[in-house]
């Protein structure tokens, strides 16, 4: 009884560290919210207010948002938590921290009842831990990423398969199928990453599922298929809308043969005739290039996250305690098992991590690492793995030594948890806040404010603190930020021609260069390199945002000349 | 002269020789003799290490060899300005701590840790040794491994054969000797170190292979020149 009373304390322990680790603070860390999490958080609030996203189309099956076909499923749990909320940072990023959180008892039950069953409880508790305090999971976890979303159902997914076995019951693997379908809706990746895995979850134990369909064959034909031929036309549903429709087009916008490395350093050097004889082999090894990047220490422990400017450390994707185990467990992987459920346990854990990495890896970008999230619990699963192996081995050796491990394991694990938190609350907003957006909600709530009092503002998408670096789609923020009503948005006359401005905001590059001087009663919103050096003056400059770091972002200028109490930062 | 005659050459040892002595960075890879030579006896050592356990005269041939290795490599240490300004500036962008003593230590440490470990990773990391790496006078784009991709079959399949092995301490010791330096000098100094767990790697999977049945091994040596002659094909577009 005692022992039960601490178990469920450490586990609520755990929870609780899960919870706080994603929602402290969730509106304001990480900082500003990307053009991806403005925009599916608009398209929520006009779900909500109109039943229609933000081009007007009622209960869409994909959103067309700006053009990237965004899958539905973020932006519907979107739609109670900006009623619930607001339409603001906490409300839009609600759904991904509690999806994020959902997975922790999932991660529990998957190594008590199956992984670690005949292990000690602490390894299936240790396991928890280490997703409680994956920096894979809390960073991802805490932006509005579909990615997220996606991990939950698949996680249930492969928990179901596994209750199928033990349990003998095809109900399971029916409830598997339904959270695999959901999973396939949710995010881009799964499309490849679900089907593959419950393919391989077949293959692994296709002697049990064999037996338990045969079964279900004498004894519930009807509700076999019933569920084949519903699902089946399910199927044929998510591939017309997400395999072939135009919910395909972001897979076809970043898969990598058009990547930059591939098309402008290898295949533009080889030239026409060297791309004929070459290009084959070139793709193929290029492919595995990229497969085995996935396999360094650079994206576990160095900079994976994308903390940092490139070439800097930063904070990794694993726990630098964690990573040796990891390694051991790896390997392990490769090392026969006598135990036959164990084999099989392992040979699965080794595909969920290789496909968990297959749809990155087919796509532009190397180490990409919120495509790779499928892999996350894998990775943090084989971790615990090579925990216990270590664990085993030194238990034989001396409880001494155990002691000595364990004491360094946790030195290195919150060594390294304390530079995760530095990196992501410190030098993360002080380098990159710029690729979040940074700048545009300031400039946003302020136009609010003053944009009556002039004829037309304009604004420039062109963004960067070094130059014409990014190319930002500014209208969404000065929507949100505005809470403007979605349904005026859909009629407004100039929509159907894919032009976004509203009200008497207009949304284009801007040369000031060529335009000599500004007139009329307007005001400029643009990157402080837009304007010639004359307009940077105090008597242009009405309001100013700057970067963590302390460099300019954005200036909103005029030509009516302002007194100095009117100046804003 | 004797001791030669003792030596046997087989079918497998002159096919193991084949594979292990068409690997790619011996031919795109700028090096001299004594890089090869010192590399190549250092990882022969970590194979005897690894076969033979406490045995203390390959650790004391392979303490001196190290030693050498050391002396003739140059020993630059990798802390050039781009780390000082990286690490100072990562430290300045704490509003609270800039110049705090316990601060510069915790904060300037770790990062400079990090920058060696990015250091192994470039070099030794599974992907620059299969699949890149082949660089620094070819563009660092080209999927060109230091080994061929399916050696890591080969390593992979030597690990599951010996992993017991593997865990001896004296090898353990050894390795993790090699890997320090491999990460802390600059590329030029670090080369013997990082050939020397190239080396080892090769001689591992090139056991496995010469398991095989000839035929085997013949493609296996048939397809590494087809791997060459693609990359020789393509070596002058580029070229830095």
């Amino acid at each position: 009884m005692l022992k039960k009373i601490i178990y469920c304390a450490l586990f609520s322990v755990i929870i609780f560290i899960a919870v706080f680790l994603r929602f402290f603070r969730l509106g304001t860390i990480p900082t500003s919210l990307t053009i991806d999490e403005i925009g599916n958080g608009y398209n929520a609030y006009s779900i909500q207010k109109t039943g229609k996203d933000e081009w007007g189309i009622k209960l869409p099956p994909y959103f067309r948002s700006t053009g990237d076909y965004d899958a539905p499923v973020l932006i519907y749990l979107q739609v109670p938590s900006v009623w619930a909320f607001g339409l603001n940072e906490f409300g839009t990023r609600v759904p991904s921290a509690l999806f994020s959180l959902l997975i922790t008892p999932f991660i529990y039950l998957l190594c008590r009842k199956y992984l670690f069953s005949k292990k000690s409880i602490y390894l299936s508790l240790a396991a928890t831990f280490f997703y409680a305090t994956s920096q894979w999971s809390i960073f991802f976890g805490r932006s509005g990423f579909e990615a997220v979303i996606a991990l939950l159902p698949a996680v249930v997914n492969i928990y179901f398969l596994f209750r199928g076995v033990e349990k003998k019951n095809p109900v399971n693997f029916y409830l598997a199928l339904i959270f695999a379908y959901i999973s396939t809706v949710s995010y881009s990746s799964n499309k490849i990453f679900v089907p593959l895995i419950n393919l391989f979850f077949i293959v692994v134990f296709y002697r049990s599922i064999l037996e338990i369909f045969k079964v279900e064959l004498k004894e519930k034909k009807w509700r076999l298929i019933v569920f084949s031929v519903l699902y089946s036309l399910a199927i044929v549903v998510l591939a017309k809308l997400y395999l072939f429709g135009p919910g395909a087009v972001r897979a076809k916008m970043v898969f990598f043969t058009g990547d930059f490395e591939y098309k402008r350093a290898l295949m533009e050097k080889l030239g026409a005739v060297g791309q004929n004889i070459l290009g084959l082999p070139m793709l193929v090894f290029f492919w595995l290039k990229r497969f085995l990047e996935y396999f360094s220490l650079n994206f576990y422990v160095i900079n994976g996250l994308g903390l940092t400017l490139p070439g800097q450390p930063g904070s990794g994707v694993l726990n630098l305690g964690l990573f040796p185990l990891y390694i051991v467990g790896l390997i392990s992987l490769f090392i026969p098992d006598k135990d036959k459920i164990i084999g099989k346990i392992k040979i699965f854990l080794l595909g969920w991590l290789i496909i968990g990495l297959i749809p990155a890896t087919l796509a532009n970008n190397a180490q990409h690492a919120l495509r790779t999230i499928n892999s996350s619990i894998a990775a943090i699963l084989i971790s615990t793995l090579g925990l216990s192996i270590v664990l085993d081995y030194l238990a034989k050796k001396s409880k001494k030594i155990t002691t000595i491990f364990i004491a360094v394991l946790i030195l290195f694990f919150s060594f390294d948890f304390v530079r995760f938190l530095d990196y992501y609350t410190i030098h993360y907003p002080y380098q990159l806040s710029e690729t979040r957006g940074f700048g545009w909600k300031e400039m946003a709530i302020f136009a609010d404010k003053v944009h009556k009092q002039y004829d037309n503002i304009y604004v420039d998408p062109r963004f960067g603190s070094e130059g014409r670096t990014n190319y930002g789609v500014p209208y969404s923020y000065f929507q949100f930020y505005s809470q403007y009503d979605p349904h005026t948005f859909h009629v407004f006359p100039n929509r159907d021609s894919f032009i976004s401005d509203f009200e008497n905001y207009h949304f284009l590059e801007i040369d000031f260069n060529q335009m000599g001087e500004i007139k009329g009663n307007n005001l400029y919103i643009a990157s402080p390199w837009s304007f010639p050096d004359d307009l940077k003056t105090k008597k242009h400059i009405i309001y100013e945002v700057k970067y963590p770091n302390g460099v300019t972002a954005f200036y909103a200028i005029t030509n009516k000349e302002q007194n100095e109490t009117n100046i804003q930062k | 002269m004797n001791y030669l005659k003792q030596i046997k050459i087989t079918k497998e040892k002159f096919l193991g020789f084949l594979l292990l002595f068409s690997v790619p960075f011996i031919y795109f890879y700028p090096f001299s003799l004594l890089t090869l030579a010192t590399s190549l006896f250092l990882g022969i050592l970590l194979i005897k290490l690894i076969s033979r356990e406490n045995n203390n005269l390959y650790v004391i041939i392979f303490i001196s060899s190290l030693i050498f290795a050391i002396f003739v490599s140059g020993h630059k240490m990798y802390n050039n300005i781009a780390i000082d300004n990286v690490t100072n500036s990562q430290r300045g962008e704490h509003p609270a701590f800039q110049t705090n003593m316990s601060a510069k230590i915790l904060h300037n440490k770790s990062t400079v840790l990090m920058y060696y470990l990015q250091n192994l990773s470039d070099r030794l990391s599974i992907s620059s040794i299969f699949a890149s790496g082949s660089y620094p006078n070819i563009s660092k784009y080209l999927p060109l491994g230091l080994l061929f991709p399916w050696y890591l079959i080969g390593f992979l399949l030597s690990i599951r054969q010996y992993y017991k092995k593997y865990l001896n301490y004296v090898f353990l010791i050894a390795l993790s000797t090699l890997l320090i330096p491999a990460s802390i000098f600059t590329t030029d100094s670090a080369q013997i170190f990082v050939f020397a767990v190239i080396w080892f790697i090769g001689f591992a999977s090139v056991e496995q292979f010469i398991k095989l049945p000839g035929k085997y091994i013949y493609s296996i040596f048939f397809i590494n020149l087809i791997y060459l002659g693609i990359f020789f094909l393509s070596y002058k577009f580029f070229l830095i």
